[in-house]
């Protein structure tokens, strides 16, 4: 039995060993520089390799680890220099305390304060404890999911508009587009702030010479595959966002 | 990788904001990138000095102080009103007056912070300062999209990379608008790149798509009304749903 589940092991280890050989992490500064340009090569070296979703998925977890390291890093920085959050709260309370609104107001706001100064604290990584530890794991993780998403989907549309790609072909081309998302590395100094706009629509731009070379299509339908992709995603996004929403506020009878 | 790769020639730079044609022509993206983040940088640089200053005299953060400084000017303008025998201004809400919202300010700006006042200043200053390259790329990108999809609109047959490239020479001139922490100067300093800005902006795009003069402008201009539109919408939307709620509640 022991032997046995050597054998086993040593075969797992084997495959892992082989699928990481198959990996080029250094090629991707490159990669990643020249999507960000719009330029072909990168689509045409991820199409052309020989697990390109893997690939995909490697890159986005690097991706991922390096936001989350200069996020977390960033929100020690912004902590160290701030007041202690607890101070803050505290002279806010106060001054609500000393306002001229009824007691029962009051009641209501300072509750409603205490409520969501944690999410506050949590979302902004100002001193966030803990929860910064958390961001570790659920940044590369997120990532991952929203590649997958936009990379599935982004699929489907470009079959739909005559692609002939592969999904791991797009899924490999699509995970270009998180380039952008590098510039979150820059988060590690505090109050610099990365409009989400910038990220999203450069992404779409890396997204449709994706599927353009991916899926040899004209660059109407490239477009149109890209944009529609994003289309549907925000507004499936929405519509969860929308619902979770009515969900809190059916739940908890009120705000 | 040489630093011509990342810049256009200076040559090149002085042709586009003069509008000459061939200042827009054998650019490529990386270069067109390279100029818009050093240039924003460069524009970044005398702002930043000037609010390290501030924030270093106010040792806190640049928000704080700048929060603090909101505050004294309520405090400075309640007792104007008192001098001059005005009535007080009432409540701006239910719950804080003015006087009292000025002095929270000033208070939250007084509390210590960890790091020594001085590095502080500096980090904030810091990252406002890298705002500056970053805002840039945002407007050269998201409203280049946009600008592209009207050109193609309206009968452009051009690419994506030599439109960025083209587009990007806009920024040379926004570099006046890092003048403007001083008095008068920077304001005109500003309007004026601002407005040459758009103007270089509008050449290059017709340069580049080889649309008509009234096309080109329509496609460069259009975005505008969209992201008014779309402003416009999402205030609609918002008091709605903000009724709404209250109703609710």
């Amino acid at each position: 039995m022991p032997r046995l589940f050597r054998a086993e092991a040593h075969a797992i280890f084997s495959h892992l060993e082989l699928i990481v050989s198959m990996l080029q992490p250094q090629n991707y500064p490159r990669f990643l520089g020249q999507a960000l340009l719009l330029e072909p090569d990168p689509f045409v070296e991820m199409v052309d390799d020989d697990n390109p979703w893997l690939e995909g998925l490697f890159l986005c977890v690097c991706i991922g680890i390096l936001i989350a390291v200069a996020r977390m890093i960033g929100g020690l920085l912004l902590t160290a220099s701030l007041p202690p959050s607890e101070a803050l709260l505290s002279a806010l309370l106060q001054s609500l305390r000393q306002s001229a609104a009824n007691g029962e107001t009051l009641l209501e706001v300072e509750r409603t304060l205490r409520g969501i100064w944690p999410f506050l604290l949590a979302f902004s990584g100002y001193d966030s404890g803990w929860f910064r530890l958390l961001t570790l794991a659920v940044t590369p993780l997120g990532l991952i999911c929203q590649w997958l998403l936009f990379g599935i989907t982004g699929h489907a549309f470009a079959r739909a508009a005559g692609g002939q790609g592969s999904l791991g072909q797009t899924l490999g081309a699509m995970a270009l587009s998180n380039g952008p998302r590098l510039l979150y590395i820059l988060t590690i100094i505090p109050y610099v702030s990365i409009a989400t706009v910038l990220i999203h629509v450069w992404g779409i731009l890396i997204a449709y010479r994706g599927l353009e070379v991916a899926h040899e299509l004209p660059p109407r339908q490239a477009a149109l595959a890209a944009v529609g992709t994003w289309l549907l995603l925000l507004l499936a996004g929405s519509l969860v966002g929308v619902g979770l929403g009515a969900l809190m506020v059916v739940a908890g009878g009120g705000l | 990788m040489s630093l011509r790769q990342w810049l256009p020639p200076p040559q090149k730079m002085s042709d586009a904001i003069q509008l000459r044609a061939p200042g827009f022509a054998n650019t490529t993206m990386r270069q067109s990138l390279g100029m818009v983040v050093l240039l924003g940088l460069l524009a970044g640089f005398l702002p930043f000095l000037f609010n390290w200053g501030q924030a270093t005299a106010a040792g806190s953060a640049l928000p704080l102080a700048r929060l603090a400084a909101v505050g004294a000017m309520l405090n400075a303008s309640l007792l104007e009103r008192g001098a001059m025998n005005q009535a007080p201004i009432q409540f701006v809400s239910g719950l804080f007056g003015l006087a009292q919202l000025g002095e929270l300010f000033q208070t939250i700006a007084g509390l210590e912070q960890p790091f020594p006042g001085w590095f502080t200043a500096f980090l904030s200053a810091l990252g406002e300062w890298i705002n500056w390259p970053l805002r840039w790329l945002s407007l050269w990108i998201v409203y280049g999209a946009l600008v592209m999809v009207c050109n193609k609109a309206l009968g452009a047959a051009n690419r994506l990379q030599p439109f960025f490239a083209a587009t990007g020479f806009a920024a040379a001139p926004l570099l006046l608008s890092g003048l403007a922490p001083i008095p008068c100067l920077g304001r005109v300093g500003s309007v004026a790149g601002v407005i040459w800005a758009v103007i270089v902006y509008a050449r290059a795009n017709e340069e580049v798509t080889g649309l008509p003069r009234s096309r080109s402008l329509i496609a460069v201009f259009l975005p505008v009304f969209f992201v008014l539109l779309f402003s416009l919408l999402v205030t609609v939307l918002s008091v709605l749903s903000a009724l709404l709620l209250v109703v609710r509640v």
